[in-house]
């Protein structure tokens, strides 16, 4: 039952100005235009292309990009911050509306930079809020629900029960993308009292669609009835095309759900009918509509609405719409009974299914636990801070006393020398303590940042071992099993090796046995828990060397005795992501992987023959990978050092204690 | 009759073992253990002719365990069982005495060709592990016999210590700190199994690494 990501994608809201919106169209849109041609080339017109690029936003992004870009030139001339910050924000949820992910975050990381000043913080919660919403378009859940709860932090401490509202719906939608369904509906509960004593017939709106969903996730779809008529009434009323579109296509689940499909299949054609964004939610709901001609057993419709489904998600650029597609047409082939083409599309939802999405999913636990610990940090720095401020408070202080006491040791000389020596003594002891308190700051920071990685890092690695454990140990044994039966059975059956729908079928469990086999063993290779770091080291360079015209050597000096556990996966992982980027960009044809270990340190050495390149502009955006191994090498305590000369190749060395290793 | 003992946690796997010989004469599956334990304890009661061992089980490492039953029984045929074909696993298998190593997937005619050819005194791997295995012997008959590859770093201060120049020349000649220069040294010394500067200058002219 993966209904949420596709209904509440849409659902996703942001952040904008004040005014509560009506009904996104082109009057509005036409009257600010008209005051655009009028206005001279000030702070007012880039407030007017503000506004409208809020209102194109919803329904005509394109359209928005002009404009917006437009009072971004503008605002910029004039050298307006606080337009040209607010304008970066809009151009964000433009290109997010057109799918660019890369723009979209390129634009809110310059608004955010703008708006980094501590009076600033309500931009700034605005801003955590679209992070969310630009991680959750992408399905990474956690990241997603990590800003979403940083921008209610914000609101919270702000003390705006207003904008608070929006982070927090958000905060519940990507709750049931993580299956978290119970909380998701506990809150939306919370939230929707609030709202009603507010009298926020949109956002409670919203909240209903939240709560359908969740229990229909939950298979408990009489709960959701209570929510369906006020949700159904507002959608006939309301002039928020958003939620609008999007309150149809949720009772048309619900009617799926109590298989009265033709009832389901009307509101899908309504909520298509009001939809804003053409194709993003054009193809959920096309998808949605297939989906139920599917259940209905109406073959020929489902097809049509899938091929639509199909083309709009590509013109929208959207991978979980193709993917949730992906999925119904193997159903739909399924049932056609033309199953290399099932196979083909079950294939294409696998892929994108990959254990490696459920299992950013899974990490999620870890990773909150973590984002804890670090407020907890955060918390005992901020007290520092203060006390530190109060410190200098007393020192200024002092030296007011000073120079009184300056004073009157024109009047009184002698007399007072040993108190001032006294003063100033504890002045020094003031500015000592001061001293140690900031150290004390550093090395806090210093922890939250590896304790937050730390738990990241071995949380995703348990869960990695954990889930090729299940695969080998679960679907691993059924799919032998089943390649068993299926070769007793063509040795008791000789004439079955002439069929060709068996002979295929063997064939496919043999692939996807393989295919298991082979992802198993990308998370977590057996022979790295078994035998240990070289050996493992040593296969991944065998299979790398088998398929290219690419030399590995290996050379490991003292390293019999196998070192811990979590730091040899960890070491892997650091090797196998600079052997990544060398296959990916170095154009090499030999390789030195050495390992040099001597009482006190390891020391590690990759070095290639490649093309090289510029380490200095080496920026994070095009050598994420590089950024990876610098985090995981600092969180062993090492020192890394690259060295690459164009043509000539590259070497990056990497020193470890022993004892931080053992 | 050939008497097999399947050792594997997961009575599936044994189950479709069991079909996949239920038509032949003369060969049955006469014994199942799901732990080690359970293993040792059949063996030590009944007597058998092979014993597929999966390398996964919950009470101790197939390996270990592999390594146990040769201790005890010096003829009886063991074929590893696993899911993955990681050559580093395959050879450690042979080495703690294995006879043979097949991949779960496999079909009813490699599993039989499996238990004849061990039976009969051969060494049995599973087509997919040969290639493995190869690849393994390709690479190290790169890397035997040959003089430790040095990297560009090392090479070049090799050259300089051959003409003379003291560490911290070095250092100062190529921009390092002293440290790393010593660093290198160390790890020349340890590719070359020498136990000082002299001895390193000689063994790199032995080997031809220098002039």
């Amino acid at each position: 039952m993966n209904y949420l990501l596709q209904t509440v994608a849409a659902v996703l809201l942001i952040l904008y100005a004040p005014v509560a919106r009506s009904q996104p169209s082109d009057p509005v849109a036409d009257s600010l235009l008209k005051s655009l041609s009028a206005a001279t080339e000030d702070t007012a017109k880039v407030h007017t292309y503000i506004e409208l690029g809020y209102t194109l936003n919803a329904y005509d992004p394109d359209r928005a990009l002009n404009y917006a870009s437009e009072g971004m030139a503008l605002s910029k001339r004039i050298g307006f911050n606080a337009g040209t910050a607010e304008l970066a924000y809009v151009l964000s949820d433009t290109w997010l509306n057109l799918g660019n992910y890369e723009k979209a975050k390129s634009m809110l990381d310059e608004s955010e930079r703008m708006y980094s000043s501590p009076e600033n913080s309500a931009k700034l919660g605005k801003i955590y809020n679209a992070r969310g919403n630009w991680y959750y378009m992408q399905s990474d859940m956690w990241n997603a629900s990590h800003y979403y709860s940083k921008a209610v932090d914000i609101f919270q401490q702000l003390k705006d029960t207003v904008r608070i509202i929006i982070p927090y719906q958000n905060l519940i939608a990507s709750l049931g993308e993580t299956k978290n369904y119970e909380r998701a509906i506990s809150l939306s509960k919370k939230l929707l009292k609030t709202l009603e004593d507010r009298k926020d017939s949109l956002r409670m709106a919203a909240t209903y669609q939240h709560l359908i969903i969740n229990y229909l996730a939950l298979q408990n779809p009489d709960e959701a009835y209570a929510y369906i008529p006020p949700l159904l009434s507002f959608a006939e009323t309301t002039l928020e095309y958003n939620i609008k579109s999007e309150a149809y296509n949720i009772a048309g689940k619900y009617y799926v759900e109590k298989k009265q499909y033709d009832t389901a299949i009307s509101y899908y054609k309504k909520a298509i009918a009001t939809a804003l964004k053409d194709n993003y939610q054009t193809s959920l709901y096309n998808l949605s509509i297939g989906e139920a001609y599917l259940r209905k057993g109406d073959l020929s419709n489902a097809g049509q609405h899938l091929q639509l489904a199909e083309q709009q998600s590509q013109k929208a650029n959207s991978r979980d719409i193709f993917y949730r597609v992906s999925e119904v047409w193997s159903e739909y082939y399924e049932r056609k009974k033309d199953y290399r083409n099932a196979f083909t599309y079950l294939q294409e939802f696998t892929k994108l299914n990959d254990s490696f999405l459920v299992a950013e999913t899974r990490q999620y636990a870890a990773q909150l636990e973590a984002v804890y610990e670090n407020n907890k940090k955060e918390t005992e720095i901020r007290t520092l801070k203060t006390e530190q401020l109060e410190k200098t408070e007393a020192i200024r202080h002092r030296n007011n006393i000073l120079y009184v006491a300056g004073g009157f040791l024109l009047l009184a000389a002698i007399a007072l020398v040993l108190q001032i020596q006294n003063a100033r003594n504890k002045r020094r002891l003031l500015e000592q303590e001061k001293q140690l308190q900031s150290e004390k700051i550093l090395a806090l920071q210093r922890e939250q940042q590896v304790s937050s990685l730390q738990s990241m890092i071995t949380g995703q690695e348990t869960e990695r071992t954990r889930i090729a454990r299940d695969l080998h140990d679960g679907l691993g044994g059924v799919f032998s099993t089943v390649k068993m039966y299926f070769s007793s059975l063509q040795h008791e059956n000789p004439g079955l090796a002439q069929s060709p729908l068996f002979v295929k079928s063997f064939e496919m469990v043999d692939n996807a046995s393989g295919e298991l086999r082979r992802i198993a063993h990308n998370l977590m290779p057996e022979v790295l828990m078994k035998l240990g770091l070289i050996n493992a080291i040593q296969d991944m360079c065998n299979s790398i060397q088998a398929g290219r015209l690419l030399r590995i050597s290996l050379q490991a000096y003292s390293m019999e005795k196998r070192l811990n556990n979590n730091i040899e996966i960890m070491l892997y992982r650091i090797i196998q992501e600079l052997l990544n980027n060398i296959i990916k960009h170095a154009e090499a044809s030999e390789v030195i992987i050495q390992f040099n270990r001597h009482s006190d340190r390891l020391t590690i050495t990759i070095e290639d023959n490649g093309k090289g390149f510029d380490v200095e502009q080496a920026t994070s955006a095009n050598h994420a990978g590089i950024d990876t191994v610098k985090s995981r090498v600092n969180y062993l305590n090492g020192e890394m050092s690259i060295e690459s000369n164009k043509n000539v190749g590259t070497t990056v060395i990497m020193e470890f204690m022993m004892n931080h290793l053992e | 009759m050939v008497n097999v003992l399947v050792i594997d946690d997961h009575p599936l796997v044994t189950g479709g073992i069991s079909v996949m010989l239920q038509n032949r004469q003369d060969i049955a599956v006469s014994g199942s253990a799901q732990t080690a334990r359970e293993a040792l304890s059949l063996l030590e009661k009944n007597s058998y002719d092979i014993i597929l061992l999966d390398i996964s089980l919950p009470d101790m490492d197939g390996l270990s365990l592999c390594r146990e039953i040769r201790k005890q029984d010096k003829t009886i045929k063991i074929i590893g069982l696993t899911s993955t074909n990681e050559t580093g696993i395959i050879t450690q298998l042979l080495r703690e005495g294995a006879n043979g190593f097949l991949l779960k997937n496999m079909d009813r005619t490699e599993l039989l060709e499996a238990v004849f050819q061990t039976l009969k005194g051969k060494i049995y791997l599973s087509k997919a592990a040969n290639e493995k295995v190869l690849e393994q012997f390709v690479s190290i008959d790169n890397s035997i016999s040959q003089p430790p590859l040095l990297t560009r770093r090392e090479k070049e201060i090799l050259q300089l210590l051959n003409e003379g120049y003291t560490g911290p020349q070095i250092a100062q000649k190529l921009f390092l700190s002293p440290y790393t220069i010593e660093t290198h040294r160390k790890n020349l010394m340890q590719k070359l199994n020498a136990t000082n500067s002299r001895l390193l200058l000689k063994l790199a002219r032995q080997n031809k690494l220098i002039e």
